[in-house]
Order: structure tokens, then sequence, then C-alpha cells
């Protein structure tokens, strides 16, 4: 247990044993996902099941912990594979390399939380919905420049649907999606998953946190 | 109307306040209103609060309010 020593004192043993048995889905291995599946790994969750259609380009390299030099052109799921077997390889990890909505519809039912860390409204919308359907909390983030978005979304809110524009890209389009406020969104998403399997809060359901690295600040807002 | 208003990010540029840090709000009375004279792309202001609190397009505005509107983030690939 040397290796979850400076969890305990933060989760206690009882929250530690909760997430040797959790089961998460992580959708979309890139700027989130990479570094919400190294926290999750490293944090003790037993079960991890990836989901990226893609291969890394030149382009992820800023901000996509998953990516290097070597990995130009390799599958997402496969480096998350081996990046699961070096840091926890008692995590039982399952990759699916296609998109979330050929996936099978016992992976969402089986989860205890769903991360969307996808890039597109379509696509967020579509998991929104899928989640609902399958009566699956998810765990929504994104970015733009300085500036991110955190939510929780209980099945059935439609929070998501009031969060997102019905047209027009996001703010990343014209901000860049930076490596600082990648790993800051997905580490405040990390941890609100983890609050709710360890069962040290409830309470942050369809409350939107919002986050700007240009004034420092962060705001909640309950929707 | 005298208001204090914060646009958030990308929307920052929008911002039409006084020295002192007012937004002059000469016509109408509601979010949308305000929205309108600022001249924000009204399909993606998505989030308002008002003195903290979470408003819409049709929230009535009161002297000195503080509010805060916030574009959406997509991004996270």
């Amino acid at each position: 247990m040397d290796r979850y020593q400076r969890n305990l004192g933060t989760l206690g043993a009882e929250g530690q044993r909760k997430l040797f048995s959790s089961r998460i889905v992580i959708v979309g291995l890139g700027g989130l996902g990479g570094h919400v599946l190294e926290q999750m790994a490293r944090v003790g969750v037993g079960y991890i099941t990836g989901i990226d259609p893609d291969v890394f380009e030149p382009s992820n390299l800023n901000r996509q912990l998953l990516s290097d030099v070597d990995s130009m052109g390799v599958s997402k799921v496969q480096r998350a594979k081996e990046r699961i077997q070096q840091v926890r390889p008692e995590t039982v990890f399952v990759g699916i390399d296609k998109r979330h909505t050929d996936a099978h519809e016992e992976i969402w039912s089986q989860a205890d939380l769903v991360f969307d860390c996808l890039d597109s409204i379509p696509d967020r919308l579509s998991l929104a919905q899928i989640c609902s359907d399958a009566d699956c909390i998810l765990i929504h983030g994104a970015i733009g420049g300085w500036y991110g978005q955190v939510a929780v979304v209980s099945p059935g809110s439609g929070l998501l649907t009031r969060l997102c524009p019905e047209t027009g890209p996001g703010l990343e389009k014209e901000l860049g999606t930076p490596p600082f406020t990648a790993a800051l969104c997905a580490s405040l998403m990390v941890a609100e998953g983890v609050k709710l399997l360890c069962g040290i809060s409830k309470e942050d359901r369809d409350r939107v946190r919002y986050f700007d690295l240009q004034d420092g600040s962060l705001r909640s807002i309950d929707m | 109307m005298k208001l204090r208003v914060k646009l958030m990010s990308l929307f920052a540029k929008y911002g039409k306040e006084d020295r002192e840090g007012f937004t002059h709000l000469e016509h109408g009375t509601t979010i949308r209103a305000l929205a309108e004279y600022l001249g924000l792309p009204m399909e993606r202001v998505k989030i308002v609060t008002v003195n903290g609190k979470q408003g819409d397009l049709e929230t009535p505005l009161s002297e000195n309010d503080l509010v805060y509107i916030f574009p959406p983030a997509i991004g996270g690939g």
C-alpha cells in the first residue's frame, strides 16, 4: 500500500478502497483525456475504458500527455494502454479505437462515471445523451485559451444542452488549447470525479465551474 | 442604468466600461438588451449570472447589478 500512502490522508482508506473497485470511461484521449487517464490510474481507479478513434499528430504535442515525438501516427488507445502498464498495471484498461457512438451499450451501463474529454459540440451532446439514457453521471470539461469549464452532469438534467451554443466553433478555434489550461481542466474534472467515487461529495451536480487563468479566477454557478 | 459588467475570456473585447468600471445601459432593462448594446454574439451567450445567481437573456436588471457573462468553451482534444 506504500504507493497509495500520499492518497490516504486526502481520501481515507474507505475512499481508496472504493477507487480500487471503481469503473470509469474516458471518452477522448487527447488534451484532457490524457491527463484524466494518468491521474485516475495514479489515484488507484481499478477499471478504465478509454475511447478514441484517432492517432497522434504533431499538433497534439503541445498539450497531449500521451503524445511524444515517437508516437506520431500511433493510436491514442494503444499509447494509453502502454501508459497504464507503466504507471499502474493493476488497473484493468480496455481501449476502444472507435467513436463513442460505436461502443457497446454495456460500457455505459457498467460505468460509475464517464469523462467527456471530447472536442466538438455534436460529439459532446451525443455522449451526454448516451450517458443520460444509461443513467450514468458525466463529468464534462472544455477549454479555450486561458479559460475552461467543468461540470458534473446528472442523467436527464440536460445541462450540456444549456451550456453549448447551437452553432459555431467554441473558443478554442480562436484562442487555441495551451497545455496549462488542459492540465488544470483535467485536474478539476478528476477532483470532481474522485469526490463522487469516494462518496466525499454528492453536492456538485448541475454546477458549472469556470476558471480563467488570465485573471486567476474560479467561479461556480448553480444551473 | 449603471451596471457592473464582467465579460469573461473571449467576450472581454466587447466591454464598454467607463473609467470607473461601470457600463451604462441606455435602452432596455434585460440581459438581452445589455448583450445587444455590447454587440455580443447572441447565440454564444449561454451562461449569465446577476449578483451571483444564474440568469438568462430575459433576466431583468437593476441599477448597480453585477453581471457576469461567460462564453462557452468547447475544446479538449
